[in-house]
């Protein structure tokens, strides 16, 4: 599968070094400028309370991605494997929680723990595992739920033959897509060691707020940019992991024989399944969520028609930059998938993890610093450095999506094209393009939320007088009736939905227009 | 014994086998020979349970499987084996667990056992741990028939199984489903489009064209016919 | 292929778009544009800019802060571009910000003609910085929870077994509350301010995320009381009829309750000095005090500078007796103690 010793091809070899250029060199620069050296690890260790901070995030990171991948895993199957009632719909509505920046879901798990009188619900580190889940959860469902689709039918119908559907479901469907369970508990891991804002909320500490707190209130760069050296090893090591399962147990699981019949798995108590799947998703979805914004409802959206006068100019140009965002975000994490699958190079994928894995502060800095002399000028003023800013960091996500649907395609089809005559961009065109159209189109609604939504790089390298949703949002958040604070989540989170909305429609006619149906 | 009995089946719009009814005689190994879109994988889909027939019965050991759109049989308990024409060789499993899967379901004892002894059948030991795209074709076609007789199956479908391979290892496949043949009581059901393939190995053939079966008999007397619809396969 | 190409240089062009975009500060100082940083809440600072951008005809293009990332933000943006400013006006809601400038020589002097009646122990002696519009820190506490008998009236009430597990500050380490414990170690000495904070901790204080989240904290009722500044004290009561403050420690013989005044200051090296002392020179003026009294309560430094009723008057209160200069050198003195003392409540 893939040609070890091909010669990369030339183009995609420019991206990766424009990419190392503009991204990577700006944290390289930092982290020479302020001097690393062993002497502030040892500081770290030194002090009494870092191995707990440690500890404390390492079981975050491992609680979440685990519960999330076995919860997601589970819905993932039931929504892209049954067909239990409205699963359509009820797909899209467990992206939900993907719509709204994790801040926001700890402020509503918050009121719900108000609501119940349950407060070691929040402000606690079950707090902070259970906002981390609500946020995570979407991702582990789309992973695994589009790998489990995907399995070759001759595989369970093989299975079919020995035993019953249920264990053709677990020992088959769900085992066969290991790499995608592993993908996810790797992507959530890194997500929630890094996260900030919702430890930060919840008062709980953990390494990212501790370099937060080097940073912002001890301006210890040298501590922090330590810190932060530690915080992308850890997620380093779990991408070994990642990594080292896919190269052992390399392997098509999708058929090529038609996968248009749809083969379900049939449900015996398909009433009591569907109640559960809709039920689990109000208990933990819409229920915090119309809690968040229960002022707002009981006062007849009053403040909506304010709030949007305010924020409708932040909004024109967040949205436009996120869209360009996403494309550059789509192509980085094209290339760097097809690199390390179709050619084996790794590197790209690696340092994708690497410049994720860095807090936003921290690039932030390392971005100003960098693009900060007079030559910089034209990226530093400019959206250019909020694009920048936006690619590298999550592009890593794109990457991973694709990766992992990429693997799932037999390299034949390709090995046909090229021996066919056809170059590397009209094989990509004719043959990776249609085949790998849903995961691009998921790659970049991901890019576009992420981008749309991300504030503490925004904050810190956003030209002045520009106008940018999160910025203006969280400015205005900090002294405002709390009504029109609900007034504004939901303006956000509606506009992204409408959004969403309409890409999914222009994808829809895209598929049409091609004679493909959507499935 | 296999029998169809008045069977219609449909894929979408279009119909595929319209009032069809055959017999499949026990213990010996039938081929269908026939070109792409003739019908003949349908067939073997349809004994293995993952299509019904719309209308119809279709029977096992005249025990009704399946009819008029239900399977009163599900798969896993009509002891059938079967080999994909793309093999379906479980890509997480090793050899070894590929064949005895089979086994650990049906929680048969001496598992062990009985896997090996298919290694040993086809010298494939020393591949027990390898993944299956760490084999080669042959040696990925061998798994298969191993996975499929591991659970001493009454029936074994075989969907154009050596499609893929070159001669000499088709020749070898051959002669192992001939050796099966001998020494077990199963029924065979083969499909191919190849004349070579079913004259080496076939008891009956059945030539089969738009859901029809055009001419059927003892193999010599198929094979060796002035028949229109054999001649295309010789050509 | 053709759109292939088609693609690829529409993606090239848009990012060369993007690029040309809102480019500001490679302008000359003949365009009339002044670049302020500012950590005071968008809410307050974004209409005063917009009235000095309406009468002087000068283009403000602002950079504000948020309440996540504890309005740092702009800081470390200011201290990383010392090498190339972009900057010419930080407007700070706290003189520690400003302190943290200074120490790092990033700041140019400019003595403001409009500041002439502002008390000398708002401004630095150098005329690196200048304060107006102060808060005062204060105890918003909820009625529901504490009548009139109860309400703690000095710091050290907070101490007693009553309130125990009933009062909030926020974090530590960050924002006016780091300044109001750096204070207390100015006026108390570290012996004395270390043991309030010991006392604090055994009585159960409850450390919220910031000023904001104490403010939410005592309107909900989830705690009866809590430490934090005029201008979320006085949103508060009109969010809600059941919370009230007080100045603390206002008696003959106690400390005093904390002023912070906004700063202003002028970047070194900034690309529109001229522009950037005509803002300050409006900020400073009585005028804006006035607007920043009405929209949060802000206390005027001018003297006789009218201000709705509702906004307290510095006159009234007994401000606590320090040198801010002072203040912000034991603030980054006492940073590894209060680290220390947050953790420890984990």
């Amino acid at each position: 599968m893939g040609k070890k010793h091909a010669v990369i091809p030339y183009s995609f070899l420019a991206i990766f070094v424009v990419f190392i250029l503009f991204i990577v060199v700006p944290i390289a620069y930092l982290l020479t400028e302020t001097g690393q050296s062993i002497n502030y690890f040892v500081q770290s260790f030194q002090d009494s309370f870092f191995p707990a901070l440690l500890l404390r995030t390492i079981i975050i990171g491992f609680t979440v991605s685990l519960l999330t991948t076995i919860v997601g895993s589970l819905l993932g199957f039931f929504l892209y494997r049954t067909s239990i009632f409205a699963s359509g719909i009820l797909k899209l509505l467990w992206i939900i929680p993907l719509l709204l920046s994790p801040y926001i879901e700890a402020v509503a798990i918050k009121k719900v723990g108000i609501l119940l009188s349950m407060p070691h619900l929040f402000y606690s580190f079950s707090g902070v595992v259970l906002t981390l889940f609500i946020a995570y959860l979407p991702l582990a469902i789309v992973i695994t739920g589009i790998a489990f689709y995907n399995t070759g039918r001759n595989l369970e119908e093989a299975a079919y033959l020995n035993a019953p559907k249920y264990k053709v479901a677990w020992k088959i469907t769900i085992l066969s897509n290991k790499h995608a369970i592993f993908s996810s508990i790797a992507l959530i891991f890194i997500f929630s060691v890094s996260s900030f804002s919702v430890p930060s909320y919840m008062g709980v500490n953990v390494l990212a707020t501790d370099i937060f707190t080097h940073f912002a209130a001890f301006y210890n760069y040298n501590y922090a940019v330590a810190q932060s050296i530690l915080l992308v090893f850890l997620c380093f090591l779990i991408l070994l992991g990642d990594t080292k399962y896919i190269e052992k147990t390399a392997f098509f699981t999708k058929s090529n024989t038609n996968t248009n019949r749809f083969y379900g798995f049939s449900l015996k108590n398909k009433i009591v399944v569907s109640f559960v799947l809709w039920g689990l998703w109000l208990i933990l979805i819409a229920f915090p969520i119309v809690t968040l914004f229960f002022n707002l409802f009981n006062n007849n959206l009053s403040e909506l028609f304010t709030v949007w006068h305010i924020l409708f100019p932040a909004i024109k140009q967040s949205v436009i930059l996120a869209l360009i965002a996403s494309v550059f975000i789509v192509v980085i994490g094209y290339v760097s998938a097809f690199l390390s699958i179709r050619y084996h190079f790794k590197l790209f994928d690696k340092i994708l993890l690497f410049v994720f894995a860095v807090p936003s502060i921290v690039f932030g800095i390392a971005l100003i610093r960098f693009y900060g002399f007079s030559w910089g000028e034209i990226i530093y003023s400019s959206t250019a450095i909020l694009i920048i800013g936006y690619t590298g960091k999550y592009s890593f996500i794109a990457s991973k999506i694709l990766g992992t649907s990429m693997q799932q395609i037999n390299i034949s089809l390709d090995e046909v094209a090229e021996l066919s005559g056809a170059k590397l961009w009209k094989r990509i065109y004719y043959i990776w393009l249609p085949l790998l159209s849903p995961v691009i189109f998921l790659s970049f609604i991901t890019g576009f939320i992420f981008s749309f939504k991300e504030l503490s790089l925004t904050v810190m390298v956003y030209p002045p007088g520009m106008n940018l949703l999160p910025v203006k949002v969280y400015t205005l958040m900090a002294n405002t009736p709390r009504i029109f604070i609900e007034a504004m989540l939901f303006v956000v989170f509606s506009v992204t939905l409408f959004i969403l909305a309409i890409m999914w429609m222009i994808y829809i006619w895209w598929l049409h227009k091609k004679g493909r149906v959507y499935k | 014994m296999i029998e169809f009995k008045e069977i219609n089946f449909s894929y979408g719009n279009s119909l595929l086998l319209n009032n069809f009814s055959w017999l499949i005689p026990s213990n010996a190994l039938t081929c269908i020979l026939g070109w792409s879109g003739a019908g003949k994988s349908t067939l073997l889909r349809l004994i293995a349970g993952f299509e019904v027939p719309a209308k119809g019965e279709l029977l096992l050991n005249n025990q009704t499987i399946a009819r008029d759109g239900k399977n009163l049989l599900p798969p896993y308990k009509r002891n059938i084996g079967f080999i994909f024409q793309d093999l379906a060789l479980w890509p997480h499993m090793t050899v070894y667990n590929n064949i005895a899967f089979p086994l650990k379901m049906n929680k048969k004892n001496n598992i062990r056992e009985r896997v090996e002894k298919w290694l040993d059948f086809f010298n494939l030991n020393e591949y027990a741990s390898r993944y299956p795209n760490q084999l080669s074709g042959g040696q990925k076609q061998m798994v298969a028939i191993a996975r499929a007789m591991v659970s001493e199956p009454n029936i074994l479908l075989m969907d154009e199984p050596l499609s893929n391979l070159d001669i000499s290892i088709k020749k070898k496949i051959l002669s192992y489903i001939n050796h099966i043949k001998d020494l077990l009581d199963i029924t065979i059901v083969y499909v191919t489009h190849n004349y070579w393939e079913a004259n080496r190995i076939a008891d009956y053939v059945a030539v089969m064209e738009k859901g029809e079966i055009m001419l059927f008999g003892e193999k010599q007397k198929v094979l060796e016919s002035n028949n229109q619809f054999i001649q295309m396969f010789t050509e | 292929m053709k759109k292939i190409s088609l693609l690829l240089l529409s993606i090239a062009s848009l990012g060369l778009l993007s690029a040309c975009q809102s480019s500001t500060n490679h302008k000359t100082e003949a365009e009339k544009v002044v670049v302020v940083y500012t950590s005071v809440d968008q809410v307050f600072s974004e209409p005063v800019l917009q009235a000095f951008e309406k009468k002087t005809g000068i283009k403000v293009k602002a950079v504000y802060d948020t309440e996540e990332t504890k309005s740092t933000g702009v800081l470390n943006r200011i201290i990383a571009e010392k090498n190339h400013p972009r900057c010419d006006v930080f407007w700070s809601g706290d003189p520690m910000r400003t302190a943290v400038l200074k120490k790092e020589g990033l700041l140019q002097a400019y003595c403001s003609p409009t500041a002439k009646d502002i008390p000398s122990v708002f401004k630095d002696n150098k005329c690196m910085w200048t304060g107006f519009s102060a808060r005062a820190r204060v105890l918003l506490y909820n009625k529901t929870i504490l009548n009139e008998n109860n309400i703690p009236h000095s710091i050290f009430d907070l101490t007693k077994p009553t309130y125990k597990g009933q009062f909030a500050i926020a974090n530590p380490l960050f924002g006016t509350t780091t300044f109001h414990l750096a204070a207390l170690f100015d006026i108390l000495g570290e012996t004395k301010a270390k043991a309030l904070l010991d006392a604090l901790k055994q009585n159960g204080v409850v450390i919220a995320t910031s000023n904001g989240d104490v403010k939410q904290r005592v309107v909900s009722g989830e705690v009866a009381c809590g430490l934090t500044d005029t201008d979320d004290a006085f949103e508060a009561v009109k969010e809600s009829k059941d919370v009230s403050y007080v100045f603390l420690d206002q008696g003959d013989s106690a400390i005093g309750t904390l002023i912070i005044p906004n700063t202003v200051c002028l970047i070194k090296g900034s690309p529109h000095t001229e522009y950037g002392k005509k803002l300050i020179d409006y900020l400073l003026q009585c005028r804006t005090e006035q607007i920043l009294a009405k929209s949060c309560a802000q206390m005027p430094l001018h003297k006789g500078c009218e201000v709705p009723k509702n906004v307290p008057s510095l006159d009234k209160i007994k401000p606590m007796a320090i040198d801010y200069d002072k203040t912000a050198k034991i603030l980054e003195k006492i940073q590894p103690y209060l680290e220390q003392w947050e953790k420890s409540m984990q």
